[in-house]
C-alpha cells in the first residue's frame, strides 16, 4: 500500500484534534484569566522514527507527532470597579485551596463566603501568606505587592507563584491549573509582577488569529482528503487497468 | 469532531448570555441608581488525550501533552457598583447616596431589603416611603403640619412646624453598608437583599461621613455606560459570529471526511 495515504489520514487526524483546540480557545474568548493553548505538529526525523515501535509490516506507527502547550502571554486589563476583583501583570498566578488540593489561577474575580473568607466563584479560598484571608471590615484596599489592607490595618498578603517550567502545569477547568505531577513545585516569581485591584484580566485569545488558523486547517485538511482521494484513484488504476488483458 | 461543534455552541451561549446581559443594562440606562450587571465566564473541563512524561518502550518519556477542552460556560453575574451621577430634582424627599452606603427598607413580609433608589415619597400616615411603599428603616415620620423639611447630608432629618420658627429633629436616616456589596441578592425593583457573600449589613459607623453622604433634591442616575456597553456588544457580537464560523468549519471538515470514500 502507498505510505502517503497513512500519513495524509495522519494529517486529517490531527488536524481534526487542532480544530478542537481552536474551538476552545474561540469559546473562551471571554473568559476571565483564560489562557489559550496551541498545538503543533512536529515531523518525526528519521533517526526518531527509528526509535519509534513498528507496525508487523514494519511502517513507524506514525511520522507527526502532537505537540500542545499553553500562551502564558498577558491578557489586557479590564476596569470592573469592584474592590475585590484583582489582575496580574506580569508573572505569576493566584494560589487556590480546592477540595482535592492546591491549584493556581490567573483569574481574580474574587469574593466572599459566609465567614467573610476571601474565594473564587466556585467557593474555593485564596491563599496569602499566611494561609486563608479573612476580610472583616469594609474598607478593603489591595497594593501594587498584594498586601491586603482592611479598615488601615494589613491582614495579609496574597500569595503570587510560578513554575519554573509553565509546561508542566495543566488545566483542569474552571480558570485553574494544577501540577502535572508531584515533582512540580512553584516558586517565588523573579520577575516583579503588579496586582491591579478593581482590574481583570481578559482572555488572551486573538480572534482574527484564531480564525486565520481554522481557515489554514479547513484548506490542509481538503488538501490531505485529496491526497487520499488520489491515492485512491492511484491504486484503483493498478487494480483494475495495469492487470488488465486486452 | 462531535465534541468540537459542542465547544463552539458553549461559546454561543456563553455570548448569547453575555448579549442579554448588555441589553438588559442598556434598557436600565434611565432606571435610578441601576447598577450595570457583568457577566463572568470560566472554562469547562479539559479532556486528557496524551498525558506528560508517559515512558514508553524505546526508554524516552514523552515531554509533551494534549488535553482539549470543552468549551466555556458564564459562571457568574456581579453588580458592579460604581457611583452614578447625580441629576437635580429639586424634590424633598428625593435622596442621593454619594459613597458607597445603602438604604433599608421594611418589605412587607417584614424582612429588611436595600436599596440605593432614594426617590422616596410620603405615605399617608406621614411615614417616608420607597416607591414600592416600604417604610424606612428605622422609620421616620413627617408631623402632618410640618411646613419644610430638611434632610442633612448625615440623613438627620429636621421639619419646621407651622407657626414655628425653629427647627425640630424628627428622626435619622441611617445607611447601612456591606463588605461585599457585589454579593448582594438582586430582587428587581433596584431592591437587593443580603446574602452569604455580601455579609450581614454593617450599621455602626459613628459620625463618619465617608461611608455615604446624603443629598436632598437628588437622585443618583443609573452607572450604566452607554460607549462601554455599546463597545461591550460589538465584542460580543463578534465573538458569537466567529463561533458559529467553528460550527460550521467543523460540519465542513466533517463532510470532507465523509467525501473520503465517493
Amino acid at each position: 500500500m502507498p505510505k502517503g495515504i497513512y500519513q495524509a489520514a495522519a494529517g486529517m487526524v490531527a488536524g481534526m484534534s487542532r480544530f478542537e483546540t481552536i474551538a476552545n480557545n474561540l469559546a473562551n474568548a471571554g473568559t476571565t484569566g483564560f489562557k489559550r493553548d496551541l498545538q503543533f505538529l512536529r515531523l518525526l526525523s528519521d533517526k526518531q522514527i527509528e526509535l519509534q515501535n513498528r507496525r508487523p509490516d514494519g511502517e513507524p506507527v506514525k511520522s507527526l507527532v502532537q505537540v500542545q502547550y499553553t500562551d502564558f502571554s498577558q491578557g489586557e486589563l479590564t476596569e470592573t470597579g469592584n474592590r475585590l476583583d484583582m489582575a496580574i501583570s506580569g508573572e505569576g498566578l493566584f494560589v487556590v485551596q480546592t477540595m482535592t488540593g492546591v491549584a493556581y489561577t490567573r483569574n481574580g474575580s474574587f469574593t466572599l463566603d459566609e465567614n467573610h473568607t476571601l474565594v473564587d466563584y466556585n467557593g474555593n479560598k485564596i491563599l496569602g501568606d499566611r494561609g486563608e484571608i479573612i476580610i472583616n471590615g469594609f474598607e478593603i484596599n489591595v497594593n501594587r505587592n498584594g498586601e491586603i489592607e482592611v479598615d488601615g490595618s494589613e491582614v495579609a498578603k496574597l500569595r503570587i507563584v510560578t513554575f519554573e517550567d509553565l509546561t508542566k502545569i495543566k488545566k483542569i477547568g474552571n480558570s485553574l491549573f494544577v501540577p502535572r505531577d508531584a515533582s512540580v513545585y512553584p516558586i517565588e516569581p523573579e520577575k516583579k509582577y503588579i496586582i491591579s485591584q478593581g482590574y481583570l484580566e481578559t482572555s488572551n485569545v486573538n480572534l482574527v488569529q484564531e480564525m486565520i488558523t481554522m481557515i489554514t486547517l479547513g484548506k490542509e485538511f481538503d488538501a490531505n482528503q485529496k491526497i487520499i482521494q488520489t491515492n485512491d484513484e492511484l491504486m484503483q488504476k493498478e487494480a483494475r487497468e495495469v492487470g488488465r488483458v486486452r | 469532531m462531535i465534541r468540537a461543534l459542542k465547544t463552539a455552541a458553549s461559546g454561543m451561549y456563553a455570548q448569547q448570555l453575555y448579549v442579554d446581559t448588555i441589553a438588559n443594562n442598556l434598557a436600565n440606562v434611565n432606571t435610578t441608581a441601576y447598577k450595570k450587571t457583568k457577566l463572568e465566564f470560566q472554562d469547562l473541563l479539559y479532556h486528557t488525550i496524551k498525558a506528560i512524561g508517559v515512558a514508553k518502550d524505546n526508554g524516552v518519556t514523552d515531554p509533551t501533552s494534549l488535553q482539549i477542552g470543552y468549551g466555556t460556560r458564564a459562571i457568574a453575574s456581579q453588580k458592579i457598583f460604581i457611583q452614578g451621577e447625580m441629576v437635580q430634582t429639586d424634590n424633598t424627599f428625593d435622596l442621593a447616596i454619594q459613597g458607597r452606603g445603602f438604604f433599608r427598607l421594611l418589605a412587607v413580609n417584614g424582612n429588611d431589603v436595600y436599596t440605593r433608589d432614594g426617590s422616596f415619597k410620603l405615605s399617608s400616615d406621614g411615614s417616608v416611603v420607597s416607591t414600592h411603599g416600604y417604610r424606612l428603616e428605622p422609620e421616620v415620620i413627617i408631623p402632618s403640619d410640618a411646613v419644610a423639611i430638611t434632610i442633612n447630608k448625615d440623613g438627620t432629618v429636621s421639619v419646621i412646624v407651622d407657626g414655628d420658627s425653629l427647627p425640630v429633629e424628627v428622626g435619622k436616616i441611617e445607611l447601612v453598608n456591606f463588605i461585599n456589596p457585589a454579593g448582594l441578592e438582586n430582587l428587581g425593583e433596584n431592591l437587593y437583599r443580603e446574602s452569604a457573600a455580601s455579609g450581614d449589613p454593617l450599621t455602626n459607623f459613628g459620625n463618619s461621613l465617608n461611608i455615604g453622604v446624603l443629598h436632598q433634591g437628588f437622585l443618583e442616575t443609573s452607572n450604566v455606560n452607554v460607549v462601554e456597553e455599546m463597545v461591550n456588544l460589538i465584542v460580543a457580537q463578534r465573538a458569537y459570529e466567529i463561533n458559529s464560523k467553528a460550527v460550521k468549519a467543523a460540519e465542513e471538515m466533517l463532510t470532507t471526511a465523509t467525501n473520503l470514500k465517493r
